[in-house]
């Protein structure tokens, strides 16, 4: 064969196969892009309802249920998305990817208390109206039921168990995206959570794992002072990922209820989860006082 | 191989007598890497014969086409097409999984013995021998993966496929410290590497070569 067409042969013979591969791909990833988003989606509810410390087997049904996404303004206040004019699923879209601790209105997520009831009489919940409240009901619940007895026949459960903030910040290469939970208290940790990281296998990625995130629970994100109180107002808010275990290098201290056992080998990942809850939970401090006051001035 | 292997040794040489992880040592990289627990290594074994299987078919099918100056790209072409429709369909169905794997999935296409069974025989042989050798190449690797796989997760957590097989109540506890413990060295990488080391070792005591 002459150089020249065996040159050609070659050419055509890589475009075509490129074609037909890419042909093949692309369509693959067109028919399988619905059943990917809703597996991504059904793994980010569950991720949430991990955090809220929820465990159930009807992921979607309890989700909607029991999850309610709600809006939080930059005095504290509980907005809900009807009365923000806000649509939930356009502001998640618009927002998802930078993290809303930084925006005017702060998503988060109300847990309601478990009403079998409901569970019952509506799986999906789907149409429901998101009724008029305020950070006032969380704590005063019981009175306000009464006198808002119209909005019970839209939502029965109307205590609050407690709140899942949504956590984003930068790993060692990405971004990563995660939630915790904290309980009407405004500062015991219900549970945390990463759902979206890509940390390196086998290190930092262990983050995901629920060996490392079950020890979160009962931790405190403001950090108790040294007479055993909690000073919402003045006291450092976050979790701090330590080098080494907790027991071992804070034993009893206040200080060992806010941190949190780091991976060895992964440092730059603990760091990176440290700052994350450092820079969004400050933007809630404001919501979280104000449980927090609510809380200590409640009969519990 | 001398003379004209039939369509059974195709399928079966790679499983024992040629298995590329024991005899070429061939593959070790995602061999430690996946062999924690039983279900993360029976995926990827599934993964991994699927995608030498067809993409040895398919090497082999276009073997007569393929200038020789550019084979190895379409090769890397063909496989990594395979190994892109596993991970899709992974991320759409076994969406746990895939998390667990994560990257793992998409370095089968750099796994050796896809390559290797290429390289080696599928550009040789017509597409059904190619089939069935890279069938067999995938079993024999995801056989040994299990093996590891078995190992690591009964000694390292005490349980099989997740479910409990040594007892709770003979493990050492704060009462009684000089009871049973999982070996720590087990979910480490290392661990997988003795295991290969004993395996490969068995492999040629077993297999008499001139």
């Amino acid at each position: 064969m002459p150089r020249s067409s065996e040159t050609k042969h070659t050419l055509r013979f890589i475009f075509i196969l490129c074609f037909v591969c890419a042909l093949l791909l692309s369509t693959l990833a067109t028919v399988l892009r619905v059943p990917q988003e809703k597996a991504k989606q059904f793994d980010q509810n569950e991720q949430l309802l991990k955090a809220a410390n929820i465990q159930t087997k009807d992921i979607l049904a309890t989700y909607a249920a029991r999850i309610r996404p709600m809006l939080v303004d930059d005095k504290g206040n509980l907005v809900s998305f009807q009365q923000a004019g806000l649509d939930y699923s356009t502001y998640l879209q618009k927002h998802q990817k930078k993290g809303f601790a930084d925006l005017p209105l702060k998503l988060i997520y109300e847990i309601e208390e478990l009403s079998s009831k409901e569970v019952r009489d509506s799986p999906t919940a789907k149409g429901r109206q998101v009724p008029f409240r305020n950070w006032i009901d969380s704590s005063a619940n019981s009175a306000l039921k009464d006198r808002d007895c119209t909005r019970a026949t839209v939502h029965t459960g109307d205590k609050v168990d407690g709140y899942v903030i949504p956590i984003n910040g930068f790993g060692l290469w990405d971004a990563i995206y995660g939630y915790i939970g904290i309980k009407a208290d405004g500062t015991t940790v219900l549970g945390a959570t990463w759902y979206n990281q890509a940390e390196t296998a086998g290190l930092g990625a262990n983050i995901a794992l629920p060996q490392w995130q079950k020890q979160f629970k009962n931790k405190q994100i403001f950090q108790v002072g040294t007479n055993g109180k909690t000073d919402y107002s003045r006291a450092a808010l976050g979790l701090t990922v330590i080098k080494g275990r907790v027991s071992e290098i804070l034993g009893n201290s206040p200080k060992a209820l806010s941190s949190i056992d780091g991976i060895s080998g992964a440092t730059l990942t603990g760091k990176g989860v440290t700052d994350a809850y450092a820079d969004c939970l400050a933007p809630y401090r404001p919501f979280l006082i104000k449980l927090g006051d609510a809380w200590i001035n409640s009969p519990h | 191989m001398d003379k004209q292997p039939s369509l059974k040794n195709y399928l079966f040489d790679p499983l024992w007598k040629n298995n590329q992880i024991l005899v070429a040592i061939l593959g070790i990289c995602s061999a430690l890497a996946v062999t924690v627990t039983m279900q993360v290594a029976l995926t990827m074994a599934l993964s991994v014969t699927f995608v030498t299987a067809f993409s040895s078919f398919f090497v082999s099918l276009i073997r007569k086409q393929t200038p020789d100056s550019v084979r190895m790209i379409a090769q890397l072409a063909i496989i990594s097409l395979f190994v892109i429709t596993v991970d899709q369909l992974l991320r759409a169905y076994l969406f746990d999984m895939s998390k667990t794997l994560s990257v793992f999935v998409g370095l089968i296409i750099t796994n050796c013995i896809v390559m290797g069974r290429a390289e080696s025989m599928a550009k040789n042989v017509p597409p059904i021998p190619a089939f069935l050798d890279g069938l067999g190449a995938g079993l024999g690797y995801g056989s040994i993966l299990l093996l590891v796989g078995a190992f690591r997760e009964i000694f390292g957590f005490g349980t099989f496929f997740d479910m409990r097989i040594i007892p709770e109540n003979w493990y050492a506890t704060f009462t009684h410290p000089d009871r049973y413990v999982n070996i720590g060295l087990m979910p480490l990488a290392p661990a997988a590497f003795f295991l290969l080391g004993l395996f490969v070792w068995i492999n040629n005591l077993l297999t008499k070569r001139d």
